[in-house]
């Protein structure tokens, strides 16, 4: 095959190669992108972010603001060494008529190794006084206040942020930032 | 072209077919655990979990908060902790393959740390109980391997395993579970 016939055929075949070339990696684009778009929207990949000290309105109800304290162990509870038990609660005002259902939330480090904690309401034994709800099961559709405890350890000085999920609004979650 | 190209192009083609049909990874081996490496006394960590193994105990007889049990035991003690997320994280996988069998640690013992809730940066001290055959401390059998991984599917997750000689062993008569409790760092 001589130099002028190859560029004949390149030539030829000019359109249906660049056809080709926009078409290949849209192809793999739009598979890629449907199946990281199939992952995401089944699990918490959307937070509904309020200011912090504020509150926000996420699946019918009014949500914040939230507040972290640090404890001091309940009686009866040997909390590990190096380790301090933090208590955040929630107001909470289910708008609607419907009650919500949400999960116990979790605790997360923003940045850093981001890290999230449990609620250990159960964990702590009786010394410790718990709040009237640790999720909003069976809460009824009156105002009402979430309260969990965390034991996290010494080096994790936050800043953080607490994550409420309702289920049928996944991919969507609340995130409520803390203290400073 | 000569005419001896075809058959050598021909003979080419399915030695390359071999070769890449050998090199070709099975079907299982996409969705492998992560395996680690662990030694008695050196921390291993994974994705979302950290042991340090810090002892192995064979036994004819264990005890455990008032509950005893005959047989043949191997004891490990451990210490166990998270890293990331507490979020479903359980010591829910722990096996132990020996003499070409599976065997998973006995939930017979009223504390163990089989199924525990982890913390995370917080380790947790006790022990793991394997209830075993008699014939398993047997020398040409005993060659071990110990798996720890968060889920009861260990599917693409971290494995710490421990690779060890039952036979090496000394068997108590009675040996205790460690209690629960937290390490201090």
């Amino acid at each position: 095959m001589t130099g002028g016939k190859r560029r004949g055929w390149w030539r030829r075949n000019a359109w249906p190669l660049a056809a080709c070339a926009v078409l290949l990696p849209a192809v793999f684009g739009i598979i890629g992108w449907a199946e990281w778009d199939d992952y995401f929207s089944g699990h918490e990949s959307r937070p509904i972010t309020a200011q912090p000290n504020a509150s926000i309105d996420y699946a019918g109800a009014s949500w914040g603001p939230a507040e972290i304290v640090e404890l001091p162990p309940p009686e009866g509870y040997a909390p590990p060494a190096g380790s301090r038990i933090l208590e955040v609660t929630v107001a909470v005002d289910p708008a609607d008529d419907d009650p919500i259902g949400c999960l116990p939330p979790t605790l997360h480090e923003m940045g850093g190794a981001e890290r999230q904690w449990d609620e250990r309401t159960y964990e702590l034994g009786e010394g410790y006084e718990p709040g009237e709800w640790n999720s909003c099961a069976g809460s009824g559709t009156e105002p009402f206040a979430i309260v969990v405890p965390f034991v996290v350890p010494d080096d994790a000085v936050g800043p953080f942020a607490l994550h409420i999920v309702v289920a049928e609004r996944v991919p969507e979650y609340l995130r409520l930032p803390l203290g400073p | 072209m000569k005419r001896w190209m075809p058959g050598v192009a021909g003979a080419a083609l399915v030695v390359a077919a071999w070769g890449l049909s050998a090199v070709t990874p099975s079907e299982t081996a996409a969705e492998e655990p992560f395996v680690v490496s662990a030694n008695i006394g050196d921390r291993a960590s994974g994705r979302n979990i950290s042991v340090t193994f810090t002892d192995l105990r064979a036994a004819e007889a264990v005890t455990n908060d008032g509950w005893h049990a005959d047989g043949s035991w191997l004891l490990v003690d451990l210490e166990v902790e998270a890293l990331r997320s507490e979020e479903g994280t359980l010591l829910s996988f722990a096996t132990l393959d020996v003499g070409g069998r599976s065997y998973r640690a006995s939930e017979r013992p009223p504390e163990s740390l089989f199924g525990s809730q982890l913390a995370i940066d917080l380790p947790h001290s006790g022990s793991l109980a394997f209830e075993l055959p008699a014939t398993a401390f047997e020398a040409s059998r005993a060659q071990s391997v110990l798996r720890l991984g968060l889920e009861s599917d260990p599917r693409l997750d971290s494995l710490i395993e421990l690779r060890f000689d039952l036979a090496d062993l000394e068997v108590e008569t009675e040996a205790e579970l460690d209690p629960i409790v937290w390490v201090g760092r």
